[in-house]
């Protein structure tokens, strides 16, 4: 009986690793750099900010402006609130189109590395 | 009457001091620095953010590299890109901001007349990367790098002075 427990308890510890380990991993894969069904992706620079009507607009390298809003269920990374984002950042955004609003699920503010 | 009388002031003081500076730019010269040299190596570092400050700043850079073959000397000059200043640098009005646009084009120019001239212009690969840049889309006039700071110590050991602009 012992012996089983021994053999056990390593398992159910890689099986919790496992599942703890996966959590964030799912959450990166479901924002993918790459536009889908359920959501739109544009990489660019931040052109406007509008903190009054919660929105930036964004130009992608090759493209028109978009303006983007933000709610209170967006997933803000490496920024914790609109005012902090300024002209010429690097973004990543994945949104969705809600009554011809883009409604914005996260925002990633890239780091400026000074390369 | 009053009006021409204050336009002449005008004219007469604009004059003045265009001639002033005129007068006190030709007083000085670098003819100490200059001293029994005959060839000189230059690295520009570039990685201005601000496009009005990058278009001032190939002016200067021009001025630079004339001043310098105008006192004789013959000049070797590379200048590297790399951080923000790489998305001026590229193809079209693409990877700028709509209000940039009009300075990207300045500085698409200088880019074109320095290669024109013999100096060679470079951009760092990494840089290209972190702005998600395509190779592609730099101008001809490009030549791309593995990684601009390895140029920066290569250069400098090669006896390139280097001039920051950032």
């Amino acid at each position: 009986m012992k012996e089983r427990v021994f053999l056990l308890l390593p398992l159910l510890m890689l099986g919790f690793l496992l599942l703890f380990d996966s959590g964030p991993l799912a959450a990166e894969e479901m924002f993918e750099e790459v536009s889908t069904e359920d959501m739109l992706y544009v990489r660019g620079l931040v052109s406007k900010v509008d903190t009054a009507q919660m929105q930036i607009s964004v130009r992608p390298a090759k493209g028109k402006r978009i303006s983007i809003t933000i709610d209170p269920d967006t997933q803000l990374e490496g920024v914790s609130q609109i005012d902090e984002f300024e002209k010429e950042q690097q973004v990543k955004v994945w949104y969705s189109i809600d009554n011809d609003i883009n409604r914005a699920i996260k925002i990633k503010k890239l780091m400026e590395l000074g390369c | 009457m009053k009006d021409l009388f204050t336009y002449l002031l005008v004219m007469c003081f604009t004059l003045g001091s265009l001639s002033a500076a005129a007068a006190s730019q030709a007083e000085f010269d670098n003819s100490r620095a200059l001293d029994g040299v005959q060839k000189t190596s230059i690295y520009f570092d570039v990685s201005l953010t601000d496009d009005a400050l990058l278009v001032v700043r190939m002016d200067l850079l021009d001025r630079t590299i004339r001043t310098l073959e105008e006192s004789g000397l013959e000049v070797n000059a590379v200048i590297g890109f790399r951080g923000h200043a790489s998305r001026f640098i590229t193809e079209d009005d693409h990877y700028v901001l709509e209000e940039e646009i009009d300075n990207k084009k300045k500085i698409q120019e200088w880019v074109k007349r320095f290669s024109d001239r013999g100096v060679v212009i470079e951009q760092c690969a990494i840089a290209a990367g972190m702005h998600d840049i395509a190779p592609d889309d730099f101008l001809p006039q490009v030549t791309i790098v593995g990684n601009g700071y390895v140029s920066l110590v290569g250069y400098q050991a090669q006896g390139y002075a280097v001039v920051p602009m950032d």
